[in-house]
């Protein structure tokens, strides 16, 4: 799957989390979910299961560590996609 | 090394699904887990326990200066009373309070001086003005992204959780 595919993805998932609208209509792969998006953290959990269901991966707390933006979310899904 | 947490159990009830598949292994250390899954009321439980990992990692950040993580399970609480408990991160541990009622759980470090709660910032700020008899607090942030005041020419840190309908700082 290619980054494209995957934000496409990663931006469904984020969006009923959002809680700054204008930084979530100029997402990049550079946003941060906290800082930019304002995700509540306890949502935080939220995003990461539901990355877990829509790409059928598995998120160890190890790897849940880095996923605090676009970036490094994107690098996580990739890495499990691989390893499957 | 000060740190707090709130949350509105409002909000929380209408915005996290605590009891989905997999929620609490993602938070909660194997001890934690049991703990949880045999307490009476599993919500509250669950948030306290919550509460008290997020003040921890913004105490524990003051202290080491880490990079900004998403791990709460690598902080390990022991509950000593219903108010009173203790989070360790990494062999240091710190003592923490809880104030629970219908609207929230709150938990801040023991070593505080000054802890307000309120309904805005503009009123916690104006509360705090009012019990340090100053006039300009205000909250900006340091080089690490940290928090703290200017009280009396004096760069003081300060820890700030805000959650639903609440705003709370400790000095």
């Amino acid at each position: 799957m290619n980054n494209q595919d995957i934000i496409q993805k990663l931006r469904r998932i984020v969006e009923p989390y959002v809680n700054n609208q204008s930084n979530f209509e100029k997402l990049t792969e550079e946003s941060d979910f906290i800082k930019d998006l304002e995700i509540n953290s306890a949502n935080l959990v939220d995003v990461v299961l539901d990355v877990e269901d829509e790409f059928n991966i598995r998120i160890e707390n190890d790897d849940m560590e880095k996923m605090l933006n676009m970036q490094a979310t994107i690098g996580v899904i990739q890495k499990k996609l691989n390893q499957k | 090394m000060i740190g707090n947490d709130i949350v509105d159990l409002d909000l929380a009830r209408q915005s996290s699904d605590i009891f989905r598949p997999r929620y609490f292994e993602k938070i909660l250390n194997a001890s934690e887990l049991n703990f949880v899954e045999n307490s009476k009321n599993q919500f509250l439980y669950f948030w306290r326990i919550w509460t008290l990992k997020e003040a921890a990692y913004k105490a524990f950040q003051r202290l080491l200066l880490f990079d900004d993580f998403f791990n709460p399970s690598l902080f390990s609480t022991k509950m000593i009373n219903d108010e009173m408990a203790s989070v360790s991160f990494q062999n240091q541990s710190l003592d923490f309070e809880t104030e629970t009622n219908s609207d929230f759980i709150y938990s801040w470090t023991s070593s505080v001086q000054h802890n307000v709660l309120g309904y805005s910032k503009f009123k916690v700020l104006a509360k705090l003005n009012q019990d340090l008899s100053s006039k300009s607090f205000d909250v900006n942030k340091d080089i690490n992204g940290l928090p703290f005041a200017k009280i009396f020419q004096q760069k003081t840190p300060i820890s700030i959780s805000h959650h639903g309908r609440f705003y709370a700082l400790v000095i």
